[in-house]
């Protein structure tokens, strides 16, 4: 009979017994956990990024070049070459297989080659990047942004807005704070100043696009063949052709052929807004001193309606009652309002008065204004981001199964409970991912103004550049900071998806 | 059974009389049955029907009158060739119409070899080429409308220069001025726009006139003016004399041209009666084009313009009959807007059109040929295949040239532009960006995770950031990464750029086709001994890609569009050579919008074609595994 050390039975006491795992030391468990790996190497990699060349000039240790790239990928791999030869060769302790016929031994050998390859060919074009570039006698220098700014920007923010609490915020509070000018002197100004105007542009174009591309995807399912055909047809146009085109056309073809002078200008309403060859003139709103208490009530009406908008979920969970949620906020944050502007004109007058764009000689005088530029990429992107809103619309409310909107006749939904209650939810299960997707197309279609001259982020980034010549450094930072537009919108989206989300176990 | 049948209270029994119709009611069937269907089926509708028609009419009518009306479309019949090949060296175009009519040849043939040839594509050829061979009879019987050329006391009457066929007919005539109530409008006034410095602008001098009358600042009737005018050919001889003077103030000649060649109309201003203002009319007198062929085919063909006591005439005392000198004022007639625009542009483009569909016809009788009998449809698929491949290559040298070689010349990529531009770096882009994205994609989802994560992190870096970025990023630090003297070559570059754009949306397109892979096909490879690379490019990699080709294609109808991109960084494909048509060039400044119509719906039908066969590819199953 064997020794029964030697072999392993299990026995069903051991399956029965339901032992929990051997629980680990809290070192061991910090040392396998996945996460604080990969925290670990991340950091590591940072660290000897950081402090390879201080380090070597620390010890006095100079090196040709290539010797150099690859001493130091040799450095960033050896943590992981001793981590895998130790796992193999305790493996082959534990098994008798030799480590280098382990399957887990040879992909992680794999992988560090791989590694050796990409830091290796990195580290060889870096290297030829900072030579070629020291050899034309740029240098990569990210202190570009402190540097001046010598040209004055079209457009950019209300320079009245009040901004100076924003000193408190660290290293780039006093410029934030010191308005965004037209006349930048630095480029971190002028980046700001470009920044808004893209910001401005997009969110502007964001809601006017959701709004027009809903319209038109309605129209692409409506009964009514001539709507139907006349969606379908501007569907198609504006899909097919490249926007960059849309927005020549618009501009050179469309505003720019309207005449300039403000006599002339095209009145919409008249007296009140005009479009002309230079712009879009408006009713500026001005807001008096007392304003600020209709501010107050107006916050408060909100805060007011979040309070409600919870309280009647809750009564309708419990009771069953219709939640009427709407109504209760509309009519909070509007009494709120009303009360504040009750009180602010009681002080002193109704608080806001609209300032007409005058017709002058040379200019409108007064209302505000959204130059040429803005209006035609305003336009632009809108209308050939609806086209594409349009088809998710469309594409999301057909797929909601035939038989739901039978259902919810046959349960007596009349169509406005059909559509809030059964198709929209599952629409936009359906719309949401495609619909993020267009809105950070939208944003980065923003960058196109520069094509018709309008001061966003990326005109002002090549402007920049074209005066300092740090190509690399520019690119670096407007790509930083087009990645977190786009990550906050991804965000954002996500959020809402997943309240979307159907709620399984 | 027989008590039942004869019962007349069970069945209907047909009385002796044919019924009334049997059709439904006319309100139902037919046209007015389908528009009280779509159009009218509830007052909601039928407001919306009429609003809805209303403003598109509005719209449609107003284009379309603008269109044959107002629109200089002479702007594209005259630059067709830098819309199509941009400055590509104009002696060596057969090249590219080589490599065109071997790619139509090459598309038509594998499209039909692989779908059949659909008859409604075969009736659509034909009707385009029907109506292409048809149109220019259509202005054949429309004279072409008559040329004035303002005479005023201050500008210099110069001569003015045309060429003429033998027993061509040519009217000349003096329209005198001298009725203030002549100012209004003037139907199909075609006047002479300066082409140098040099001359006055009939346009301006004429608008001056009438806001001068307008004004009150001037009076047409004191008209005075003495004008004899001789018609001579190229070797001085008179041929006809117009005499307008103060008693006799329009006055006319006929003459039929005895010879081809060049002729002059000399406009002599008798000394003393100089006061007042007159047109001098040309009728059936034809236009020529001054691009570089014509130039040559005319000189070849009627020798040289005579200098006509003009000392130099590079110092622009002579006016000639050019088309890129004339533009319109007032309205336009349909049948003007015929002979100027229509028929010319149409002239222009028949003989490459037809020779393309030719082509593809060719190709696509081989590709049915070889469809039809199955043992040659095996070697025909790979001869084709082999040809595109040869193709590919050898049409990069064949446009690009070769150093030293005396038939294929040397022809920078920077002389490169317009829809050939466009065309080879979408071409190229799709072919460098598919095996990258799929690279990619297979990189982001292995278990490695150091792979993983660098492919993760440069496909949402690329994707992250606004296109022309990247293209600024190609553009100037790319070629930092390979020498200083950044000799590599701006299309070279951009097509690096677009290649990586492609490739890191593609890799996201294919990583969904990867995951709709089932896990049972991996489990079953594995079970079959398998390794990792068999596995990935035999099971999942077929799969995943036919699960994915809509998308794909859709990818490839945006990278056909963002060429368009490459304007903003300076190459001058279809798009950006419109900014130096219309800008760059004096005589056809402020007709953008035809310009930018021309080129939105080139870019429309072939991104429309893009689609419509992707939404095909779909719907057949073609390329699927399973038919």
């Amino acid at each position: 009979m064997a020794n029964s050390s030697d072999l392993t039975f299990v026995t069903r006491a051991d399956l029965t017994a339901r032992r929990p795992p051997p629980r680990l030391s809290p070192l061991a468990a910090l040392i396998r956990d996945g996460g604080v790996k990969r925290l670990t190497g991340v950091v590591y990699f940072i660290a000897l990024l950081i402090f390879w060349d201080p380090l070597l000039a620390a010890l006095g240790i100079t090196l040709p070049v290539e010797l150099d790239g690859i001493l130091f990928t040799v450095a960033i791999c050896a943590p992981l070459i001793a981590v895998t030869l130790l796992d193999g060769l305790r493996t082959q302790a534990r098994t008798g297989t030799p480590f280098y016929r382990d399957v887990t031994f040879l992909r992680n050998a794999g992988e560090i080659v791989l590694l050796f390859l990409i830091v290796q060919a990195g580290v060889t074009l870096f290297g030829n990047l900072q030579t070629n570039l020291a050899r034309s006698g740029l240098v990569i220098d990210f202190g570009v942004i402190g540097r001046t700014f010598g040209v004055e920007i079209t457009e950019g923010p209300d320079p009245s807005l009040p901004l100076e609490f924003l000193n408190n915020v660290p290293v780039i509070g006093a410029a934030l704070a010191e308005q965004p000018v037209l006349r930048p002197d630095t480029v971190l100004r002028a980046l700001m100043t470009g920044f808004a105007n893209t910001l401005s542009v997009s969110s502007l174009s964001l809601i006017a696009t959701t709004l027009l591309g809903l319209l038109i995807g309605v129209g692409l399912l409506s009964r009514n063949w001539l709507v139907r055909t006349v969606a379908n047809v501007y569907t198609e146009i504006f899909r097919n052709t490249p926007l960059l085109v849309q927005l020549f056309f618009l501009y050179g073809g469309v505003i720019k052929a309207l005449p300039p002078r403000p006599r002339e200008a095209v009145e919409i309403i008249p007296g009140a807004m005009y479009v002309s060859g230079r712009g879009f003139y408006y009713p500026a709103l001005v807001s008096a001193e007392h304003s600020t208490i209709v501010t107050v009530a107006l916050l408060i009406g909100v805060v007011l309606a979040l309070l409600l908008w919870r309280w009647r979920i809750s009564v309708h969970e419990r009771t069953g009652q219709a939640a009427k949620v709407w109504q209760y906020i509309l009519s909070a944050v509007a009494g709120c309002g009303l009360v504040g502007l009750l009180i602010a004109s009681a002080q002193g007058g109704f608080p806001y008065t609209l300032a007409l764009p005058a017709v002058g000689n040379f200019n409108f005088s007064g209302g505000a204004s959204l130059s040429a530029e803005y209006l035609t990429l305003f336009l632009g992107l809108t209308l050939y981001t609806a086209a594409f809103i349009a088809d998710i619309v469309r594409a999301g409310i057909q797929s909601v199964h035939k038989g739901q909107i039978e259902a919810a006749r046959a349960l007596g939904l009349n169509n406005g409970q059909t559509l809030n209650k059964v198709v929209l939810p599952q629409a936009l299960r359906l719309a949401v991912p495609p619909l993020t997707n267009q809105y950070l197309n939208l944003v980065k279609n923003s960058s196109l103004g520069i094509a018709i001259g309008f001061t966003d982020l990326y005109n002002v980034g090549t402007i920049a550049y074209n005066q300092t010549g740090q190509s690399v450094a520019m690119f670096a930072i407007m790509a930083i900071i087009y990645l977190t537009v786009s990550l906050t919108i991804s965000f954002v989206m996500n959020l809402f998806n997943s309240t979307l989300a159907l709620k399984t176990r | 059974m027989a008590q039942i049948a004869h019962d007349p209270e069970l069945f209907y029994v047909a009385s002796p009389q044919a019924p009334a119709s049997r059709r439904p009611p006319a309100s139902q069937i037919g046209a007015v049955g389908w528009m009280r269907e779509n159009l009218f089926s509830s007052p909601g509708n039928t407001a919306l029907t009429i609003i809805t028609a209303l403003v598109i009419g509005w719209a449609l009518v107003n284009t379309i009158s603008w269109a044959l009306r107002d629109a200089e479309w002479t702007v594209i019949t005259a630059n067709l060739r830098l819309l199509m090949v941009g400055q590509y060296e104009p002696t060596q175009l057969w090249r590219v119409n080589l490599v065109a009519l071997v790619t139509l040849f090459l598309c038509g043939a594998s499209v039909v070899l692989a779908a059949g040839a659909g008859r409604g594509v075969l009736i659509a050829l034909a009707a385009a080429v029907f109506a292409l061979l048809i149109i220019p009879f259509s202005a054949a019987g429309i004279p072409p409308p008559p040329i004035r050329v303002l005479v005023t006391p201050t500008n210099a009457a110069n001569p003015l220069l045309f060429i003429g066929d033998a027993g061509q007919v040519v009217t000349i005539a003096v329209e005198a001025l001298d009725d203030n109530a002549q100012v209004g409008d003037v139907q199909n006034y075609v006047g002479f726009l300066e082409n140098t410095a040099g001359l006055e602008n009939s346009r301006t001098l004429w608008n001056d006139l009438r806001a001068q009358v307008t004004a009150g600042t001037l009076d047409l009737s004191q008209y005075a003016l003495t004008l004899e005018i001789n018609v001579i050919n190229a070797s001085g001889d008179v041929l006809a004399t117009v005499n307008s003077t103060p008693d006799a103030h329009d006055a006319m000649a006929t003459v039929m041209l005895p010879a081809s060649g060049w002729y002059a109309v000399m406009i002599d201003r008798a000394d003393g009666a100089t006061a007042g203002n007159a047109f001098v009319r040309l009728d059936g007198v034809t236009t020529f084009t001054t691009d570089a062929a014509s130039t040559s085919a005319r000189l070849a063909r009627y020798g040289e313009p005579p200098l006509l006591a003009c000392p130099d005439p590079a110092t622009d005392c002579l006016r000639f009959v050019a088309e890129r000198d004339l533009r319109f004022e007032g309205s336009r007639s349909l049948g003007a807007y015929l002979t100027t625009q229509l028929v010319p542009f149409v002239q222009a483009v028949v003989l490459p059109v037809i020779a393309g569909i030719a082509v593809i016809v060719a190709g696509g009788a081989l590709g049915a040929w070889a469809r039809r009998s199955p043992q040659v449809q095996s070697p025909v698929q790979r001869g084709l295949l082999i040809a595109w491949v040869v193709m590919l290559f050898a049409s990069w040298f064949v446009l690009r040239g070769v150093e030293g070689s005396t038939l294929l010349t040397p022809v920078p990529t920077s002389v490169w532009g317009g829809l050939l531009l466009t065309l080879i770096l979408t071409v190229v882009a799709i072919l460098a960006s598919f095996p990258l994205g799929v690279l990619l994609a297979l990189g982001r989802t292995s278990s490695l995770p150091i792979l993983s994560a660098v492919c993760t992190a440069f496909i949402e870096v690329i994707r992250g950031v606004p296109f022309i970025t990247i293209l600024f990023f190609a553009k100037l630090i790319v070629p930092f990464f390979i020498s200083a003297s950044a000799d590599v070559d701006q299309v070279i570059r951009m097509m690096i750029g677009l290649s990586i754009f492609t490739a890191a949306y593609l890799a996201e397109v294919v990583r969904g086709g990867l995951q709709i892979v089932p896990k049972g096909q991996i489990e079953a490879s594995k079970a079959l001994g398998l390794n990792g690379f068999q596995q990935t490019t035999q099971i999942v990699l077929p799969q995943a890609l036919r699960a994915v080709i809509p998308a794909i294609m859709n990818q490839f109808v945006a990278l056909f569009k963002d060429t368009s991109l490459v304007a903003v960084v300076g190459l001058f494909e279809l798009l950006g050579i419109i900014d130096f048509i219309v800008n760059g060039q004096q005589q056809f400044r402020g007709l953008a919008r035809e310009a930018y119509l021309f080129v939105g719906s080139i870019y429309f039908v072939i991104s429309y074609a893009m689609s419509a066969a992707s939404q095909w590819v779909e719907r057949t199953g073609v390329g699927s595994a399973r038919r």
